[in-house]
């Protein structure tokens, strides 16, 4: 299992095309992807949970792979919330 | 006069067509076939993801995006798992297991503190109402083919409903249920289309084919107005182009307060093919939300 901290830096947060992003990033890998944010594990395969967390600036979200390909899973997931702009 | 809360700025002027959305509450029953309500359910989504995938394609720019996020929606298993566990649990009928889950769903996004999460709740309610209307057989009207200058009167302009729009035909959009960041307050005012949210049975209170002047700055609506009252609006329509034109002198000057402290000015973009906007209303750059 592959666990990253990030900072989101976005000032509206993680909104509603964020959310899609992220869930399709996650789609792409057999591995299961999850964020920790405020205590609460997020299915990140599902854009619906990821907005419904309401994910605020400044929050630290911990990323976590687990399975097949978490490496490049975690690897590209934490560049896009990195830099979401 | 009628008055409600002003969304999208201009005068309107134009007949009313009624979009009939009655609301459709699914009665519980109790069935034994676990199975096929499962499979109705997921056809039912199916199709509506089929129109919906349509609508993507004839689509462009932010309003493909945001159509596209809503099919992301509407395909996150965690929303049908909602339905589905009732259907296992209360051995019920996939309308009613419909309504059921997808309510836990909008409640949970009406509870959120942010305004623009909170209005997400109304598109996921648009999804719930597509499903159910597949469900039990329900035809809906076409939407991109309504008479010029139609003033659009509904209880709720959703999302899709929004996006199926030829907006070159609406003069404006009159809503009971709706807000500022809702889809439709945001295509308004792009598109630069007059409406008006708030006005309490809105249905009752007009019939298609009544000739209405809205005034989307103030809230107000005249139905069938008198000579007087039309006459006033429309010179306020012409007033409003004509202080429109004299704002354009300022587009090409630099936004500088009178102690030389210069501002920037950027726009809001969907994507590249808003360039051309940016340009012609010379903003200084741009910003992605």
């Amino acid at each position: 299992m592959k666990k990253e901290r990030v900072i989101i830096e976005n000032e509206t947060g993680i909104h509603a095309r964020p959310a899609t992003e992220i869930s399709k990033i996650a789609m792409k890998y057999p591995c299961d992807v999850f964020l920790l944010v405020n205590e609460k594990k997020i299915n990140a395969k599902s854009p619906l949970m990821i907005m419904a967390a309401g994910i605020k600036t400044k929050t630290e979200v911990e990323i976590l792979c687990d399975g097949e390909d978490e490496d490049k899973a975690i690897e590209e997931l934490k560049n896009f919330i990195k830099n979401i702009s | 006069m009628l008055k409600g809360v002003g969304i999208s700025d201009g005068i309107g002027l134009g007949k009313v067509v009624l979009l009939k959305n009655e609301e459709i509450k699914p009665e519980k029953v109790r069935i034994e076939d676990v199975e096929l309500e499962k499979k109705i359910l997921y056809n039912a989504i199916h199709l509506v993801e089929k129109e919906t995938e349509e609508l993507v394609n004839q689509l462009s720019g932010t309003e493909k995006e945001i159509i596209q996020a809503y099919l992301m929606i509407l395909q996150d298993p965690t929303l049908v798992q909602s339905s589905i566990e009732i259907i296992k649990q209360e051995k019920c009928n996939a309308a009613y297991a419909t309504e059921k889950g997808f309510n836990s769903i909008i409640q949970m996004f009406e509870e959120m503190d942010d305004p623009y999460m909170a209005a997400r709740s109304r598109d996921i309610a648009d999804m719930k109402k597509k499903v159910i209307a597949k469900i039990l057989n329900k035809k809906e009207i076409n939407l991109a083919q309504l008479p010029k200058d139609s003033i659009l009167v509904t209880k709720e302009l959703t999302t899709s409903d929004t996006a199926k729009l030829n907006l070159k035909n609406i003069a404006g959009i009159v809503t009971e249920i709706g807000g500022i960041n809702s889809h439709m307050a945001i295509m308004a005012r792009t598109y630069e289309i007059p409406a008006i949210v708030g006005i309490k049975q809105v249905m009752q209170l007009m019939s298609d084919n009544d000739f209405v002047a809205i005034n989307g700055t103030t809230g107000e609506i005249f139905v069938n107005p008198s000579k007087e009252e039309y006459m006033k609006l429309e010179r306020l329509k012409e007033n409003l182009k004509l202080e429109k034109g004299q704002l354009e002198k300022y587009k090409s000057q630099l936004s500088v307060t009178k102690d030389g402290h210069h501002v920037e000015v950027l726009a809001n973009i969907g994507n590249v093919k808003d360039i051309e906007l940016v340009i012609n209303n010379t903003a200084e750059g741009v910003r992605f939300i």
